[in-house]
């Protein structure tokens, strides 16, 4: 009850506004499938919903307590291989496994911060990458535990029933944007929880200097490994949710350092250490690799009539720009870190300053 | 004792090569305290240059390295002068994105315009080896067997059939006590597996069975001790294509599958055996015949692809190019493998491998490391000697008393960036005759050479060599007494354990 | 009643003693200038007193309590807090959120460490800058802040490492004001500073360090009239 009161105490002001905003575009998404049945949008509005959650997650981490993980495969994978493992060799449904999945990433969260957070900066982020290595050779080595490079392919999902009532069979794509609408809030809930709370505090003057903090009473380990198991535990949320959507899991595609770069790669691109940087990230990554990976580029390309479908370099561009999301992504990175270090959303925030200083 | 002096041999000479690549991420690290996650991707660079030399100009990698030195050296500097100058002041967590952010757009575009697929660089030295070391691995005993066995085998294969079957036995008994005196010489071992197979050859049933499965151990045991090895595949196919014709319907084709599979894997590096490429055709036609519909359509294809390869790779003139069977439809290729197949007799010739014992040294790895060692000290004179290694030693102890001196800290930044990308794609350069080369190769050398500083000490040259040599004996001994797939937990666990316990490295305190 | 007690202690990097035996005991409520020529290793013993290394040698004992081997957290919580002689705002955050850092050490409530950071920006006459990003103060308001963000975890004794570095003789003079109020609330303060006149004006005892050592302990008149710190000082310049 006291955390309602202060909850709603904290609303206020400015904070209402985006407060009603967000439920507004939230009940908005709700009804999106009644409209919108083309399972191929709903894939891409799935992709965003997961990858704000990926990017939220690690917000916390990075952005808010600037301890630069670039090992978070680590946790989407543990959570997306135990939920695989409990469904497919323990016949355990997702929405069970998902908490062992939670469990693990927490016990792996503990084991990693023990290690890596002896150490700080450059050294910090070689130590997370290193560790999550292990644990990806680790699941690629152990065939008896995981089914090692071969993966895990989910080989049917059981119904969700609430007391008998079949409530979803998960035969078309909604129910998962459900779950994606469902979790994507909740994690940028907890981010904004996280910032209008002692927890936030202490977590950015961590990031801002580490010894300062420790200075002024805050134990690093202590806040540190909290930081690190909300956003692991998140992580391996995320991990679940895409192992039961794509229902295949194997270690290059849940465990590979590209997971991770791509995690850093969505908040740094909207904006680390604040709530909306991942959810512009997302909106901004997704759709344009998607639209690379369906050709979609291309043929827009080929409508401008600058480039003809049936010359040598049209016809390279046909084959060969799907698999350009990669590239685009490198590109994207080198873009924002040189002329805008503090992401879209820190663009666009200077951009309306300057605006308005201008006026006045 | 071999199997370690072995591994310790073959470690430190890939670990040459480590060095170089530690090297050139500690010099840019050194100058300018960032740590560059593209250095894999240059290396990537480097291996495309030298096989497109290769292929294209028909220049050997060892030469084309004195080519593709100076050419990175201006790629790294622009590089730097056009990203990494900008900076140089932000939030090292900023500058190591930047890194990763090249390093994704180097890859990427050499994917698009290159495609994914893994590329072999084949010298005529690719997978030579030379021995060393024979006089301490105690030839006498072992070799006395070694070789009365591989007299035996060769006149058991001439002989009239009724008298094999003595002669393998015979064989087989001398190779057994080779093996027990040196077990790690996995020469005995591929001898030994030809000559139970040829035993089973001549069996049947249940007996049969059991000195095929015999054969099988040894192989496998062969192919665990040199992995890169194309005979030990090569016999091991050819006990399995044997054993097929004991057997009806699914039992063959499973053996069948497992032989073009161990074939199919030896010949990824050793694509110009026209007797391999031979009989990989030969399986998968055979395949084809027990098959229908797509699946046999599948092995047909595959089994004219390695058709051409050996049409092409017997053929004696420079440029010669495989037929092209892309539009030959199934019914017609059966009848032009059946044709080329049938006078195929035998299909296998088993190859018996009568080098002596000792340790084995891959040649272009010897020669690499030779090139390492002149690169390596060529390096440390440029450090030491000159105006310029001075001026950038003096830039990795100080940036700003270096300014305050007079030197352009720029410009040494814009040097040593070219530096460590020529070190990287030397490196790339030297080790394509022996790796895969593919876009995105790059990572894995990253990570290792993030392993090497870290292991001597970020910024520090001695280190970064002593700690490529490290992490090289480390994995062929992780190797060899873990196992292959747990090499690279070995490398990273050693990692972490630098990094808690002595985060300064080895040579922490000398930087450069 | 001796609040803080320093018995024989030594800090040794590889083989230099950066302190080497020094002890001296500070009473409630008073104001301990520390002294000595650059290098001497005066904030070498504050980082050994504030947990920031363990001492190689000796105790540090506070409220009658033997601090060695606590981490810095642990010491604020205990009533000790520091600042730094290169300033450490957390630059991202603003001039209140810096403070309420510093509050939310006592208190889990953001109403109630906000009003208690307003009342600490009050006390260094910062409250009209709240709202203000930390990084973009000029040095004088960025050394207030610094005290004003220790203030805010209620500690027992403060260790001022050079407040006043840096700051013209105005600003030097609100510092020195700030100073003497806090001791008006009881606060016991160990100040480390370079500025003679200022240290001789505010502090009960002074201590001298040289090389490490402890030169010379006694109050404001027998320090000026010292022969040996009179030596020391010239011998540095």
């Amino acid at each position: 009850m006291s955390t309602l009161k202060k909850l709603s105490a904290d609303i206020s002001g400015s904070s209402a506004v985006t407060v009603v905003a967000g439920l507004a575009v939230c009940a908005g998404l709700c009804i999106v499938p009644f409209f919108v049945q083309n399972p191929y949008l709903l894939h891409i509005m799935i992709l965003i919903f997961l990858s704000t959650i990926m990017g939220e997650s690690w917000n916390i981490l990075g952005g808010y307590t600037g301890q630069y993980s670039v090992g978070h495969a680590a946790y989407f994978g543990t959570g997306a291989y135990a939920t695989m493992m409990m469904l497919q060799f323990r016949q355990v449904a997702p929405w069970y496994g998902v908490w062992v999945g939670l469990a693990a990433a927490l016990v792996v969260a503990l084991v990693i911060g023990s290690i890596c957070f002896r150490l700080r900066g450059p050294y910090f982020v070689l130590a997370s990458i290193a560790v999550a290595e292990i644990l990806r050779l680790c699941t690629l080595n152990l065939p008896s535990l995981t089914n090692g490079a071969e993966g895990i392919l989910a080989t049917g999902l059981p119904p969700f029933t609430i007391g008998g009532t079949v409530i979803t069979d998960f035969s078309t794509k909604i129910p998962f944007y459900y779950i994606g609408l469902a979790l994507a809030p909740l994690t940028i809930l907890v981010t904004w929880l996280v910032q209008h709370s002692k927890l936030g505090y202490f977590f950015q003057a961590i990031r801002e200097d580490q010894d300062a903090a420790h200075s002024l009473g805050i134990s690093l380990t202590l806040y540190k490994n909290i930081a690190l198991v909300i956003s692991a535990m998140l992580t391996s949320l995320a991990g679940s949710f895409y192992a039961i959507y794509v229902g295949f899991v194997d270690p290059p595609t849940v465990m590979a350092l590209d997971i991770s770069v791509q995690i850093v790669l969505i908040c740094i691109i909207g904006g680390i250490g604040t709530i909306f940087g991942p959810v512009i990230g997302s909106l901004v990554l997704v759709p344009l690799s998607e639209a690379l990976r369906s050709n979609l580029i291309a043929s827009l390309i080929f409508k401008t009539g600058l480039v003809s479908p049936d010359s040598k370099f049209g016809g390279f561009l046909n084959d060969n720009l799907a698999h350009a999301h990669a590239l685009i992504y490198g590109i994207l990175v080198v873009i924002v870190i040189l002329f805008m270090p503090e992401g879209v959303l820190g663009f666009l925030k200077k951009l309306a300053v300057k605006r308005k200083g201008g006026e006045a | 004792m071999t199997i370690f002096l072995q591994s310790l041999v073959s470690g430190v000479l890939v670990g040459g090569v480590y060095a170089l690549i530690g090297i050139g991420l500690t010099i840019i690290f050194g100058v300018m305290r960032i740590i560059n996650f593209a250095h894999g991707d240059i290396l990537m660079l480097g291996m495309y240059l030298a096989y497109y030399l290769f292929t294209l100009g028909h220049i050997d990698p060892f030469v084309s390295v004195l080519l593709i030195i100076p050419l990175m050296f201006l790629f790294g500097g622009f590089l730097q002068k056009l990203f990494i100058n900008r900076v140089l002041d932000a939030l090292p967590q900023n500058q190591i994105l930047l890194t990763i952010g090249l390093g994704l757009i180097m890859s990427n575009t050499m994917m698009l315009v290159f495609t994914s697929d893994y590329k072999i660089l084949t010298t005529k030295y690719s997978s030579a080896s030379f021995q060393a070391l024979t006089t301490i691995v105690n030839p006498d005993k072992y070799e006395r067997r070694y070789n009365r066995g591989n007299a035996l085998l060769e006149k058991a294969q001439k002989a009239q059939v009724a008298d094999r079957a003595n002669l393998y036995i015979r064989a087989s008994a001398r190779f057994a006590e080779a093996a027990a005196i040196h077990p790690e010489q996995y020469r005995a071992l591929n001898n030994w597996g030809i000559a139970l197979d040829g035993q089973a050859g001549l069996q049947k049933g249940a007996a049969a069975d059991r000195l095929f499965e015999q054969a099988y151990a040894k192989f496998a045991e062969a192919d665990r001790l040199s992995p890169d090895d194309f005979d030990i595949k090569y016999n091991w196919a050819r006990a399995l294509l044997h054993q097929s014709t004991q057997r009806q319907g699914a039992e063959a084709q499973k053996l069948l599958e497992e032989a073009a599979k161990k074939l199919d894997a030896g010949l990824e590096g050793n694509s110009d055996s026209v007797a391999g490429l031979n009989s990989s055709a030969l399986l998968h036609y055979l395949l084809a015949t027990r098959q229908s519909g797509p699946a046999a359509d599948a092995q047909y294809k595959k089994a004219l692809e390695q058709y051409g390869a050996a049409i092409a790779a017997a053929s004696t003139s420079d440029d010669s190019t495989a037929p092209d069977f892309s539009n030959t439809g199934s019914a017609e290729a059966h009848t032009l493998l059946a044709k080329a197949y049938n006078n195929y007799q035998p299909p296998f010739k088993s190859k018996p491998d009568k080098r002596g014992a000792g340790i084995s040294v891959s040649t272009p790895l010897a020669i690499s490391f030779v090139i390492t060692c002149v690169i390596t000290l060529l390096l440390y004179w440029f450090l030491m000697k000159t105006n310029t290694g001075q001026a950038i030693r003096a830039t990795a102890q100080d940036r700003e008393a270096a300014q305050l001196m007079g030197i352009n800290v720029k410009r040494m930044s814009i040097i040593a960036f070219g530096l460590g990308s020529s070190l990287a794609a030397a490196a790339g350069a030297l080790i394509s005759p022996t790796y895969y080369i593919f876009p995105q190769v790059g990572s894995t050398f990253t990570l290792k050479a993030f392993v090497i500083t870290v292991l001597g000490g970020m910024g520090s040259i001695v280190g970064a060599t002593l700690g490529g040599i490290i992490i090289g004996v480390a994995e062929s001994m992780g190797a060899v007494y873990i196992s292959s797939g747990w090499k690279d937990v070995v490398v990273f666990v050693l990692f972490l354990l630098v990094l808690l316990f002595k985060p300064s490295g080895l040579m922490g305190k000398s930087r450069m | 009643m001796a609040i803080l007690e320093i018995k024989h202690v030594s800090k040794f990097f590889g083989g230099l003693a950066a302190n080497a035996d020094v002890s001296f005991e500070l009473e409630q409520g008073m104001i301990m200038g520390l002294i000595g020529p650059n290098g001497a290793g005066k904030t070498t013993l504050f980082n050994c007193i504030t947990g920031y290394y363990p001492p190689s040698k000796g105790e540090v004992i506070f409220n009658g309590r033997r601090m060695n081997g606590l981490q810095p957290d642990k010491v604020c919580k205990l009533g000790m807090a520091r600042t730094w002689q290169k300033v450490r705002p957390l630059a991202k955050l603003s001039v209140l959120d810096n403070v309420m850092v510093g509050a939310l050490c006592r208190t889990n409530s953001l109403k109630t460490a906000s009003d208690l950071a307003m009342e600490q920006l009050k006390v260094v006459r910062m409250e009209d800058k709240a709202r203000f990003l930390a990084g973009g103060l000029p040095i004088g308001e960025r050394k207030k802040l610094e005290v004003a963000r220790v203030l805010a975890t209620q500690p027992q004794m403060l260790l001022l490492d050079e407040v006043m570095g840096g700051l013209n003789p105005a600003e030097s003079d609100e510092i020195i004001q700030l100073i003497l109020d806090i001791k008006g609330r009881g606060i016991t303060q160990m100040v480390i500073e370079h500025d003679m006149k200022a240290i001789m004006r505010i502090s009960d005892r002074i201590v001298v360090l040289n090389s490490g050592e402890k030169l010379a302990e006694g109050n404001p008149q027998e320090i000026v009239s010292n022969p040996e710190v009179i030596a020391a000082y010239l011998g540095q310049d």
